[in-house]
């Protein structure tokens, strides 16, 4: 289609400059437009409402030309050419006339047009891929483009004779396009589409008592032209002819060709068109049409006035595929979307940002305050630092003396393991020497003791080993040294003397 | 590059001021229509500017000026957070108390030792002590004391008949209270007859003899 890079749609800041210095659009630029060109007619200043939903519908058929404005789904107003308008020129006088007449307030704008710029090629493509049909038509539309230069296209898919892929190919050039748009733009017109006359056409065939899928041919008057199209009801386009004779004027020649598209329909399509729709403005053509189309066929009339084609076109909506400027809507939808939010993102992280401004600055102000305070204070706050330390020196100092002082007193380790060593001592057992002493390289208390115990030798030293398993299993925690001296035996002389064993004792307890 | 950057900030101004339905507005109009764009924006880059070239110098220079100060707070409140006011007051009596309870002078190292003696004539036994000299007892290099050492011997007299029992007791008793002491040497011997003798050595914590009650 015609947005996909085949040609540059209209963008919005391409504009004529009101004043001098401004912005220039390119194609001002590349294509200079002559003395005669529309664009610097004295164009009186509309009184413009951004706000206005109001829609100008204009309807360039042929030579004839009908401009609606539209509101919701009322019409304010119409205003028809009594003069035919062919040119460029002439449809910017035209237009103007009926901007002054309509009072048109808005900016958007829809264009019917069917004219000699505007050509609609059936095409056959392959019928591999969606892909491939569209290579293909860029194929085409690249090789148009060479031989008569860029156009604006957009491809209406259709009913192939040949169960291929088929399109109508909609083709305006867009040098033409560039001098409607210096003729819109001017008048803060914003044409948003254009419309090739079968879509209006197949909207309202789509209104016709048929049944769905029903093919029906349908001939319409357009101006000094007739257009020829048959289609599915509700469904695709079978082809469309464009014939250059007037069905009012030229009933007889129209008719031959109405029964020529009849045959056409069925040799290419196998399809039997029984219905026959003529929108023109009176039956005059009815006769000549059922006398060509032979028997059989049902012809039927609708009336309309050429400027009904404003309200019928203003009824098709406005995301139609089939408009050669769609990617124009596109594109102006995704700007706004992108200004809207980015004004969004914008006043938010501005409030954001002042927000915390406010709470820093608040912040900073309690802080300032407080250190101007502390410098105020800071020759009090020296005095209290010396004082303090002083104060601290003078605390451990007297922690220090009074823990010296605790840790003079010993515990009463001499007394306690001398009572508990006699308590403990067996009944055959008696101490000669005791000592005790406290080390305070070592932490601890060295002891020693000596004794002697009654028994021999065996005995004795059981006994003694028992006494020291005893002790060491003792609160007091008491280790003997490994050289301990066992017990010795001693000969005590004398009548009715009894063996007597002298031990010793040596070792360290911890408990303190 | 120069002329992409024009033509690059000319598109974007074209797409930015571009008025729906009036593409050939002329600058004014533009830049009525931008207006609600560009004012946050605008403004968001006036506070910036204005936090960057003027708050936070204003803000780093006082902060600056007063980190003396503030520095002297901090160790202020470090140094009153070491110890509560009141600690003074109680180490002071705490203080005064662990001192009453070290021996203050040659007189009261007397008493002690009289109390000492008394205390095992309580029991049935004598008592002969000795003090040696305190400075020749530091309690550590640097201690605000020194020990005070005693030497004594104990023998029972001639009617304790509970000279084992009477002993223990006696060691038990024989640091005076209020006194901060310990026996630090024990030696008990007993010669055949039974008849106990011992000797011992007690410490005190002693004021040195020029220490100042602090």
């Amino acid at each position: 289609m015609s947005d996909s890079g085949n040609f540059v749609p209209p963008e919005p800041g391409g504009f004529v400059p009101p004043e001098p210095g401004g912005f220039v659009p390119d194609f001002a630029k590349d294509d200079a437009p002559t003395g005669a060109e529309p664009q610097v007619v004295n164009t009186t200043r509309r009184k413009v409402s951004r706000t206005s939903g109001d829609q100008l519908g204009i309807v360039w058929l042929r030579g004839t030309l009908h401009i609606g404005v539209r509101r919701q789904r009322k019409t304010l107003g119409t205003w028809s050419a009594t003069e035919p308008v062919r040119t460029v020129e002439e449809f910017a006088t035209a237009l103007d006339k009926a901007l002054a007449e309509l009072k048109f307030e808005g900016t958007d704008t829809f264009l019917v047009y069917e004219g000699d710029q505007f050509v609609h090629q059936p095409e056959a493509a392959p019928t591999f891929s969606a892909g491939a049909a569209k290579a293909y038509l860029d194929g085409r539309i690249a090789r148009y483009a060479k031989e008569r230069g860029p156009v604006l296209w957009v491809a209406q898919p259709t009913i192939g004779p040949k169960e291929e892929k088929a399109f109508l190919l909609h083709l305006m050039p867009q040098a033409f396009y560039n001098e409607l748009r210096r003729v819109f733009l001017p008048r803060r017109l914003d044409l948003t589409r254009i419309l090739p006359m079968v879509v209006p056409l197949q909207r309202e065939m789509n209104g016709f008592p048929i049944a769905r899928g029903t093919p029906a041919l349908v001939a319409a008057e357009l101006g000094e032209a007739t257009i020829i199209i048959v289609a599915q009801s509700h469904g695709p386009l079978l082809f469309t002819r464009t014939i250059l004779a007037s069905l009012e004027e030229a009933p007889v020649r129209v008719a031959i060709e109405i029964n020529r598209s009849l045959l056409y329909a069925k040799q290419q399509f196998n399809c039997s068109v029984d219905r026959i729709w003529l929108v023109t403005r009176t039956g005059r053509a009815t006769e000549e049409v059922t006398a060509k189309c032979g028997a059989g066929k049902l012809v039927m009339v609708l009336p309309t006035q050429p400027d009904e084609w404003v309200v019928n076109a203003s009824r098709v909506v406005r995301s139609q595929p089939v408009n050669l400027i769609a990617g124009y809507l596109r594109r102006k939808r995704h700007a706004q979307f992108i200004r809207i939010g980015l004004i969004v993102i914008g006043w938010l992280t501005m409030a954001n940002f002042v927000q915390h401004l406010w709470q820093v600055d608040s912040d900073w102000r309690g802080e300032k305050q407080r250190l101007r305070a502390v410098q105020v204070r800071e020759t009090e706050l020296t005095d209290e630092r010396d004082r303090l330390q002083a104060r601290n020196r003078t605390l451990e100092q007297e922690g220090n003396l009074r823990q010296h002082i605790e840790d003079a007193a010993l515990p009463p380790v001499a007394a306690k393991l001398l009572g508990y060593l006699a308590g403990v001592l067996p009944a055959d057992a008696r101490l000669t020497e005791f000592n005790v002493r406290w080390s305070a390289e070592d932490s601890a208390w060295l002891f020693q003791c000596e004794g002697l115990i009654n028994g021999d030798d065996e005995s004795a030293r059981e006994t003694i080993a028992g006494l020291k398993r005893h002790l060491e299993r003792s609160p007091l925690r008491i280790r003997f040294n490994d050289a301990q001296g066992a017990a010795g035996r001693q000969a005590m002389g004398g009548f009715g003397a009894i063996s007597q064993q002298r031990f010793n004792l040596e070792g360290r307890l911890f408990e303190n | 590059m120069k002329t992409r950057a024009i033509a690059a900030l000319r598109h974007l101004w074209q797409f930015l001021t571009v008025i729906p339905g009036w593409p050939d507005a002329g600058r004014v109009a533009r830049t009525f229509y931008v207006l609600p764009l560009a004012v946050p924006f605008i403004v968001l880059l006036l506070l910036w500017v204005w936090d960057r070239c003027v708050r936070l110098p204003e803000m780093r220079a006082v902060r600056e000026a007063s980190q003396p100060a503030v520095l002297l707070e901090a160790e202020v409140a470090e140094l009153r957070a070491t110890w509560p006011e009141t600690a003074s007051a109680e180490s002071a009596a705490a203080t005064a108390r662990a001192v009453q309870e070290a021996i203050q002078n040659a007189v009261d190292l007397d008493a002690q030792l009289a109390a000492m003696r008394a205390c095992a004539t309580a029991q049935g036994w004598t008592a002969t002590l000795h003090a040696s000299d305190p400075d020749l007892q530091p309690a550590a290099t640097s201690a605000p004391i020194v020990f005070q050492t005693v030497r004594g011997r104990l023998t029972p007299v001639a009617s304790n008949q509970v000279c084992f029992a009477s002993l223990l007791t006696l060691l038990d008793r024989l640091i005076p209270a209020g006194k901060r002491g310990g026996i630090t040497r024990l030696a008990v011997h007993a010669d055949e007859q039974g008849h106990i003798t011992a000797e011992l050595g007690v410490r005190f914590a002693a004021l040195p003899p020029d220490e100042k009650t602090p």
